[in-house]
């Protein structure tokens, strides 16, 4: 038996433990209509703003609110509840018997848990958006999926939190409660943030919060003309060079902390 | 075999799952934001622009129109001082107006020849919508008009015919698993 097979044993019980039915069904209508229901062209409608990809950034910007808190929803719960009640029940030591390595085990939880998640959703996003609008969508694909890429960053920041909670306490209750937490807690410190480099005249703050959340340094590139942003519009204005290279931080600052819970998963926990 | 039917099963149940959420998006009703409206004359071979506004995917335009004759009907996706610029004058000649679509065939969003009946528009990006009409015909016609502005979620025919397509294929992905699972329902409950 080659290690695909038990790999593939391993991802298919992770799948069915996370989607139960209809639980998928459930989230994949919210997604959906919650992407058509959310979906605003807001600043967009002043002339000015005609033909630029600030209208594909509005548009996809206006989606990350209710629906990305659902998905980060379906994300905790299966990492949290899923592989903390998997830790608990001690189902993951059975996993520890099939000829695999331990990363192997993890990587088949974590591309149920959140790999599985993210594909329905972008694809349901971005399939409902070239629906309402095509023409956006196909001119500015690069910025809708820009703005993807930034907006999910600390989602998966959370994420990589919370599994390494789950990890360390192996139960999952108190990690999807730090997880939600930390979801709101991002969105106050984000306030602070502005407020502060608002207060200052620097943008050191915000340079800061971009590592971890690039959304900030995305919407600075598209909003700087903007008149109702509370920030002085000349403190930072940074180049698509930057917001490309604050996202790969972000990134990589993501890569880190599941680096660290594949290694803490694979030598560090004591099953 | 079993993995596979309950593969395409739950992708089908995803896709009712999609289906169902697109025809409930359809059937939310459009909200009226404004209207306008007049009437008139157009003299043969010319035209007139009557309607100039920046609509989104999520603004629908309703024009209901009457004539003695028939006009052309053009929602063009440019601004009306556009079209004059390119023109060059503001004679309002049908000939400057066909030569401006020749060179810009991708501003017309919508065109119909009618003497009576009802038009709706929606934009597939943020566009300057400008109603024109225009008069090919060799005698004087007069018209009538009516336009209203709508708020809609989403384009609901596009998403309705979408939900028709998806909620069927869905179905039929989805029935070997459903049968498979009140199969083994059954079983259960017969062996207790």
């Amino acid at each position: 038996m080659g290690k695909g097979r038990p790999f593939l044993e391993v991802f298919s019980s992770a799948l069915h433990e996370d989607y139960r039915f209809p639980i998928l069904e459930i989230f994949v209508f919210l997604y959906t209509l919650g992407t058509f229901v959310f979906a605003s062209f807001g600043a967009a409608l002043s002339p000015q703003y005609l033909s630029s990809e600030a209208v594909a950034y509005t548009l996809t910007a206006s989606l990350l609110g209710l629906p990305l808190f659902i998905f980060i929803i379906l994300i905790f719960k299966n990492v949290a509840y899923g592989l903390g009640s998997d830790l608990e029940k001690g189902i993951i030591q059975t996993y520890f018997s099939y000829p695999l390595k331990r990363y192997r085990i993890l990587t088949a939880k974590l591309l149920s848990a959140l790999g599985i998640a993210l594909i329905l959703f972008l694809s349901i996003q971005i399939s409902a958006l070239y629906v309402l609008a095509p023409d956006v969508v196909s001119q500015y694909l690069g910025t809708v999926l820009l703005t993807y890429a930034a907006t999910l960053s600390s989602s998966f920041l959370i994420a990589g939190i919370v599994l390494l909670v789950t990890l360390a306490l192996k139960r999952g209750g108190l990690a999807l409660v730090i997880g939600i937490v930390l979801f709101f807690g991002m969105s106050i410190i984000g306030n602070i943030t502005i407020f502060v480099a608002s207060s200052t005249g620097s943008p050191l703050a915000l340079q800061i919060m971009s590592v971890i959340s690039p959304n900030f340094v995305l919407s600075r590139y598209h909003y700087m003309t903007q008149p109702y942003v509370p920030l002085p519009s000349d403190l930072w204005i940074p180049t698509l060079s930057e917001v490309l290279l604050y996202t790969g931080a972000s990134y990589v600052v993501v890569a880190s902390l599941f680096f660290l819970g594949y290694v803490y998963f694979s030598r560090r926990l004591g099953l | 075999m079993k993995r596979w039917i309950t593969f395409l099963g739950r992708g089908g149940t995803v896709l009712v799952a999609i289906g169902f959420a697109l025809l409930l998006v359809s059937f939310f009703p459009s909200a009226q934001l404004g209207s306008t409206g007049g009437s008139g004359s157009i003299i043969p071979e010319m035209f007139e622009t009557h309607f100039e506004r920046v609509l989104t995917p999520q603004q629908g335009l309703e024009i209901t129109i009457t004539a003695d004759g028939t006009l052309t009907v053009y929602i063009l996706e440019v601004s009306s001082q556009t079209i004059y610029n390119w023109i060059g004058d503001y004679n309002n000649s049908i000939t400057g107006l066909e030569e401006f679509l020749e060179a810009n065939p991708d501003s017309i969003g919508l065109q119909k020849d009618m003497s009576e009946g009802e038009i709706e528009y929606i934009p597939t990006k943020v566009t300057n919508a400008t109603l024109i009409l225009s008069n090919p015909g060799s005698k004087r016609t007069n018209w009538e008009f009516e336009a209203y502005i709508t708020a809609i979620i989403a384009p609901g025919t596009k998403v309705r015919n979408l939900a028709q397509w998806t909620i069927p294929i869905g179905f039929v992905l989805a029935l070997p698993w459903l049968a498979q699972l009140w199969k083994e329902k059954t079983m259960r409950t017969g062996a207790h």
